[in-house]
C-alpha cells in the first residue's frame, strides 16, 4: 500500500476529511468504473450508479479497513459485492449498452466493444475473474481474496473462462 | 510454448489494449456530495452519552452513592497524612471507584483513535 493512501485514510478516519476522500475517489474512480462498465456489458449509467455506491460503501466501512491488504484490493472487493447485489436486485445489467462515451474519449471503440461481446459468453464469476487477472493484473490468490472464494474455485473459473473465450475467438484455427 | 501459454498472452494483450482511462467529469464531486457525515452521528452520540452521564450522576448523588466514596477518600487522605493504614473497606471502595473511572476513560480513548 502506498504511503499516500494510508495518509489519506488516516485523515478521513480521524478528521472525517471529505477532501482527502475526494482525492482517493479521484485516484481510483477510473479503475473501479472501468471494471464495473465491463461487468455490466457497457451500461455506463448503471456502472456509474454502482461505482458511486462502491465509494459510499467504502467510506462507511473505512474504519474497518485493515492495512494488511492494499486499498485497491479492498476497494475491488466492495465493487464486486456491489455488482453481485445489483444482480440479485431487479436491475438489469445487459439491457442498455452505451458506447458513446468511448468516441467522446477518442478511444479504440472497436477493441473495447469486441472485449465486451467476448465477455458475454462468460458467467459473472468467470467474467470478474478474467477481468481481474488479465486486465487488472491480480494474481489468483489476490482474486480469491477480492471475490471471497477458495483459490481452487478461482483457478477453475479462469480455466473455464479461457476455454469459452478460446471457442469464441476460434483460437485453435489461428 | 504451448497453446495455453500463447492464448494467455493473447488474452493479456487483448485486455490490455482495450484498457482505457475514464475521465472523472464530476464523478468525485457527486460521490462527496452524497457521503454520510460521520461527524454528525459522532456529535449526536456524544450528546446522548453526556446527558446519560449527567443523569446517572444525579441519581448516584441523590441515592447517597457518593457518601461512601467521599468518606473513604477523606479517611485515606487523613490516615495517610498521619502515616496510618486506612481500613480495608475504604481501600476497596476507593480502588473500585478508581478502576471504574480508568476503564470508562480507556474505552472512550480507544473509540476515538484509528
Amino acid at each position: 500500500m502506498k504511503t499516500s493512501d494510508l495518509g489519506l485514510i488516516s485523515r478521513i478516519v480521524i478528521n472525517d476529511d471529505h477532501k482527502a476522500y475526494g482525492k482517493l475517489v479521484l485516484k481510483y474512480q477510473s479503475e473501479v468504473r472501468g471494471l464495473l462498465i465491463k461487468l455490466t456489458h457497457g451500461n455506463k449509467f448503471l456502472s456509474d450508479d454502482l461505482a458511486q455506491e462502491v465509494f459510499i460503501r467504502a467510506y462507511k466501512y473505512l474504519r474497518s479497513f485493515k492495512a494488511t491488504a492494499s486499498f485497491s484490493t479492498w476497494l475491488y472487493r466492495i465493487a464486486y459485492n456491489v455488482f453481485l447485489d445489483s444482480r440479485k436486485s431487479s436491475r438489469e445489467t445487459d439491457s442498455i449498452e452505451n458506447y458513446d462515451f468511448l468516441e467522446e474519449e477518442n478511444k479504440d471503440a472497436d477493441a473495447i466493444i469486441d472485449i465486451q461481446n467476448a465477455l458475454k459468453v462468460l458467467n459473472d464469476n468467470e467474467k470478474a475473474s478474467v477481468l481481474l487477472h488479465y486486465e487488472k493484473g491480480f494474481s489468483h490468490s489476490e482474486i480469491s481474496k477480492i471475490m471471497n472464494m477458495p483459490l481452487g474455485t478461482v483457478k477453475t473459473n479462469i480455466l473455464r473462462a479461457k476455454e469459452k473465450l478460446r471457442k469464441y475467438y476460434n483460437y485453435e484455427h489461428n | 510454448m504451448n497453446i495455453t501459454d500463447d492464448f494467455d498472452k493473447f488474452l493479456e494483450e487483448h485486455f490490455q489494449n482495450a484498457k482505457y482511462d475514464i475521465k472523472d467529469e464530476g464523478f468525485s464531486e457527486k460521490v462527496i456530495s452524497n457521503l454520510p457525515n460521520h461527524r454528525d452521528s459522532s456529535v449526536k452520540r456524544n450528546i446522548i452519552l453526556f446527558i446519560s452521564c449527567i443523569f446517572s450522576l444525579i441519581i448516584f448523588i441523590v441515592a447517597g452513592g457518593s457518601q461512601p466514596i467521599i468518606s473513604s477518600t477523606i479517611e485515606i487522605i487523613n490516615k495517610s497524612s498521619h502515616l496510618l493504614i486506612p481500613s480495608v473497606t475504604s481501600l476497596i471502595v476507593f480502588i473500585s471507584f478508581a478502576l471504574i473511572i480508568a476503564v470508562a476513560t480507556g474505552l472512550r480513548f480507544n473509540r476515538s483513535t484509528f
